[in-house]
């Protein structure tokens, strides 16, 4: 049933002029985390490599080297480390470099977080507190205490000549008091005299509120964690979004007056809520076509239900039989209802996981495949 | 048809940026240069379909295709047949140098979509 996809206008050759005339964007959901809008005039393809570029290519800050000095826990090592290792690190990763194999650790590619469980300050967490008698008495399940991505602990990066092992200071945590703070840095074995250098780097959060394992009282959790940058391409975790797509806008058409039992046959199918029903006329009329998902589903329903079809014949019928528009492309139709796509203009999604603003994500995606075409345009430049 | 994928290549390692920079770019045309095979490493699809897209809006050229002979080999395929007259990495080169172009175009736009309050 469904024709070919469209690729490409053809035998139009590419004019910057006509292209800066052509290209139209409309934003239409702009918020800090998420972003979508309506793209006209650029092709599938160009749009297609941006998506990719989103989802494997823009680099992020995770959590890649764990170190796990104690687990008593009875979730394994490993898994907890790929637990750890999906926690968006919460740090603009343009202020990071990549790290090699062989590059030392360093404040400029990667970020050091420790992650302690029963806190080294006990005070703040009453749930640690109970005596012994008071969690295992009566004969109720041992009560199991959560393991939040919120006691994940910023560590300043000690760099020492021809040592590449992590500091012991503790870092202030930007999300605790500094008395907090105060009672970590002493209670920690290592040196305090960081002062200095921490004022040069800020400290980095990581996403709060993520479950990361459940725990008793008498298990502890000791880990060490390197954030280094990287890119989706090799692990999702380094994917800046939850998810990147466009789809061609949507367009659905009713051929006529729909009234009584079709249309509310109609409305029912729909599970996205594209129609309504008119409440004075009773007809049935589009409420919302963008949230088409062209599952199709109120096309096909009448197919079950022939005597419908016959009797409800829209009187107007041939008025609405084409669709003004020349770029729709059909993709479900019969004699009521047509669903369409246009075929030159998108609606394009950004979700961003938290590094980065999502309406920045666009544009860093355009820079960096900018980058990709400039570098192959010069290793071709003295063919 | 070629020998220049496998080899030597290494794994992809975590740092993709760093792979592009000493980027392997292979060349093979034929004798009046109408007809080429660029190979390419440490692209893909990304990279194929837009160039390839962009190829077929360009005037010097008559066909154009491309493949990732294998999806372990971090390899990209590309081959080009232009009209006859004109070289077929010069249309290439302007698909690549458009795309950029396109890049600027598109990004203006967004600018002036989200950027002003
Ligand atoms: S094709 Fe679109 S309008 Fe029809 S039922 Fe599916 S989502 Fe609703």
């Amino acid at each position: 049933m469904r024709e070919p996809p469209v690729v490409a206008r053809d035998g139009s050759l590419f004019d910057p002029n006509k292209e800066q005339e052509r290209v139209r964007i409309r934003k239409t959901l702009h918020r800090i985390d998420e972003v979508s809008f309506e793209v006209s005039g650029v092709d599938a393809p160009f749009l297609n490599a941006l998506r990719r570029v989103l989802l494997a290519e823009v680099p992020t800050m995770a959590i890649e080297y764990v170190t796990v000095n104690e687990n008593s826990t009875v979730m394994n090592d490993e898994f907890l480390a790929h637990r750890l290792g999906l926690v968006p690190v919460l740090a603009d990763p343009r202020r990071f470099e990549f790290r090699r194999e062989s590059d030392e650790p360093s404040a400029q590619n990667t970020i050091c977080f420790r992650l302690r469980v029963p806190p080294v300050n006990r005070k703040a967490h009453p749930e640690w507190n109970l005596s012994d008698g008071a969690v295992f008495a009566g004969d109720d399940a041992v009560p199991s205490i959560p393991v939040y991505s919120d006691d994940i602990i910023w560590e300043q990066l000690q760099t020492r000549v021809g040592e590449s092992c992590l500091s012991s200071t503790e870092g202030a945590s930007p999300h605790r008091s500094s008395s907090d703070a105060q009672q970590q840095a002493e209670a920690t074995d290592g040196l305090a005299s960081a002062a200095d250098s921490t004022a040069a780097v800020e400290p980095v959060q990581v996403q709060r509120g993520i479950l990361l394992t459940k725990m008793l009282r008498g298990q502890r959790l000791d880990i060490r964690m390197e954030a280094v940058k990287g890119l989706g391409h090799d692990h999702a975790k380094w994917s800046p979004v939850a998810t990147a797509y466009y789809k061609m806008v949507p367009r659905v058409h009713l051929k006529g007056e729909l009234k009584g039992e079709l249309a509310e046959t109609i409305r029912g199918a729909c599970a996205v809520h594209v129609f309504d029903i008119e409440e004075s006329a009773g007809t049935l009329k589009v409420e919302d076509e963008s949230r088409c998902t062209l599952c199709g589903e109120c096309v096909r329903i009448l197919e079950d239900k022939p005597q419908l079809l016959d009797s409800e014949r829209p009187d107007n019928y041939s008025k609405f039989m084409q669709p003004m528009e020349t770029d729709l492309r059909k993709v479900y139709e019969n004699d009521f209802v047509s669903v369409c796509q246009q075929t030159d203009r998108f609606v394009f999604f950004i979700e961003s996981v938290g590094q980065y603003r999502a309406d920045v994500l666009f544009g860093e995606a355009l820079a960096i495949f900018h980058s990709k075409c400039t570098k192959i345009l010069e290793a071709l430049q003295n063919e | 048809m070629t020998s220049a994928a496998a080899g030597n290549h290494s794994p992809h390692s975590g740092d993709a940026s760093l792979e592009l920079d000493g980027k392997d770019v292979h060349i093979q045309e034929n004798a009046d240069r109408t007809e080429l095979v660029l190979t390419l490493r440490g692209e893909g699809h990304t990279l194929g379909n837009a160039l390839r897209y962009m190829l077929t809006r360009e005037p010097g050229v008559q066909q154009v295709g491309y493949t990732i002979p294998h999806p372990s080999e971090d390899c990209l395929k590309l081959y080009v047949v232009s009209k006859p007259g004109s070289r077929a990495l010069d249309s290439v080169k302007l698909a690549l140098f458009h795309l950029t172009q396109l890049c600027d175009i598109v990004g203006e736009k967004y600018e002036e979509a989200f950027m002003k309050t």
